[in-house]
């Protein structure tokens, strides 16, 4: 008798009990995603930090991401960078600058802040913004927005 | 043969090296399970700090018919004449004390008057530390600046307006609430849960400032995982004294261990306070009925593209109703 001969149902064992707490299984009451993001241009030129929303009423819910440098995003639902169920999406796009204006003279009292918009309005809701997006399974689901702000003339 | 197994003594290189790799594999496969196992000890502490804070806060409402507000005072605040409320900024914790048998830090609040205001850092009172404020699983606030430290937040409800008179949850400014007006059932409706410290500038467990999120989503891309928020306040827990909502107030916005936002970029004002901790995969809340339960951060958290509600049923699904305390909603399982 080999008295190593166990050895590898040892370390087989192990290995099975050692990982499988890693194992991760799907949560109930969720809908299964898939990877979806894109880009979001102003004039022409990549946005950056932007929200994205992409808001389903059917599903009643919210896929969200921001975009950076190149003006990309990744969608995130309940995970981050999760994607989105497959759906018919409508999308807003906001980008606001949130300035303090006045210091607080008593530690009890807010300063003055002051948020202005950096995108036109009609972007920053879903149901005037004209943008629509459908997330499929197998598929790629990469979207192009091109949003124009006319005033923006630099 | 018998000549030659006779001159061995002791183990061969091999065989020693073998029960080496063994007691290695064992103590490998060991280790996690004790880990595991202090952590559930830590958890029950957790649960039993809890559970205390629940009986306390039936205790006071046989008392006084009511249940603390979570922010509060003796109102000694005013400044220049302004609004009374935001200037009332004492945590229910305070009025909580006796009967979380701290009665000799209530003398010495009595001695002293209690004019001072909650973030008075040398003010002797507000300096203790109480186990029963404590998570033992929360590492220290990586920011200590005199006053003791706090893991269980206020719940407010299930909306970011927390600095509110009619709260949509149990707890909010000056107002008592009792449990008459828990019409969704003590049992469902949220009384406190973890917050647990950040342990560092970049942690999530800060505050978020500079942003005023419409909605949930919208907090939730202020945090980086790589740079953390574009600016981080570290107040959450920082003071058991105050019941500013960045210290003490949490709502059912964001599931558990998301990021936190406040409105204004300041302290004592509405936001996004989010219930954290550090067991694995969510925290820790109490309900009105003094139970305490762990939710999981996979919790049905609704349309987090969805504005907050003043009235009827939470936008954010199983979390944000367990948040509001006459939301009538369908609970499922109920």
């Amino acid at each position: 008798m080999n008295r190593y001969g166990l050895m590898p149902i040892v370390l087989g064992l192990a290995c099975v009990i050692g990982c499988n707490s890693e194992s991760s299984t799907k949560v109930p009451g969720r809908s299964v995603t898939v990877e979806a993001g894109g880009i979001v241009t102003l004039n022409g030129k990549p946005l950056a930090g932007a929200t994205v929303l992409f808001s389903s009423e059917q599903l009643n819910l919210t896929a969200y991401a921001k975009t950076d440098k190149a003006g990309r995003f990744q969608l995130s639902t309940y995970e981050p960078g999760d994607g989105a169920p497959a759906g018919h999406y409508r999308v807003a796009i906001k980008k606001v600058d949130h300035a303090v204006t006045s210091p607080s003279d008593h530690p009890a009292l807010p300063p003055t802040t002051e948020s202005s918009p950096l995108l036109p309005a009609k972007y920053a809701d879903c149901e005037t913004s004209d943008l629509e997006a459908v997330v499929a399974e197998g598929k790629d689901n990469s979207f192009t927005f091109q949003l124009f702000d006319l005033l923006e003339t630099s | 043969m018998y000549a030659s197994r006779a001159t061995r003594s002791g183990f061969s290189l091999v065989e020693l090296l073998i029960l080496v790799a063994t007691i290695g594999l064992i103590v490998a496969l060991l280790l996690p399970s004790v880990q595991q196992a202090r952590e559930i000890s830590r958890r029950m502490q957790c649960t039993n700090n809890l559970k205390e804070i629940g009986v306390a806060l039936h205790n006071y409402h046989d008392i006084f018919s009511a249940l603390p507000y979570r922010e509060g005072g003796p109102g000694q605040h005013q400044f220049n004449g302004g609004p009374i409320a935001p200037f009332q900024r004492l945590s229910g914790l305070v009025a909580l004390l006796p009967l979380l048998e701290q009665g000799g830090v209530v003398e010495e609040l009595q001695l002293s008057g209690q004019t001072k205001t909650p973030w008075e850092s040398n003010y002797q009172p507000w300096k203790h530390h109480f186990n029963i404020l404590r998570c033992p699983s929360s590492p220290d606030h990586y920011l200590q600046e005199g006053i003791g430290d706090t893991n269980y937040a206020f719940c407010a409800g299930d909306s970011p307006d927390t600095e509110s008179l009619e709260p949509r949850g149990i707890f909010g400014l000056v107002n008592h609430a009792t449990f008459d007006s828990i019409t969704d059932g003590a049992s469902l409706t949220i009384a406190l849960a973890e917050r647990a410290f950040p342990s560092s500038k970049r942690d999530k467990r800060n505050v978020g400032y500079g942003s005023d999120p419409e909605t949930p989503a919208e907090c939730a891309v202020t945090f980086d995982s790589f740079s953390g928020y574009a600016k981080s306040n570290p107040a959450p827990g920082g003071r058991w004294s105050d019941g500013g909502s960045a210290f003490s107030a949490m709502n059912t916005c964001l599931p558990p261990n998301s990021p936190q936002c406040a409105y204004a970029s300041h302290e004592a004002q509405d936001g996004y306070y989010t219930a954290s901790s550090e067991h694995p995969d969510g925290a820790m809340c109490v309900f009105a009925d003094g139970s305490v339960r762990f939710i999981t951060e996979a919790i049905d958290c609704g349309n987090q593209g969805a504005q907050a509600v003043t009235s009827g049923p939470s936008p954010y699904g199983v979390w944000g109703s367990m948040g509001s305390k006459s939301g009538s909603e369908q609970t499922p399982g109920a």
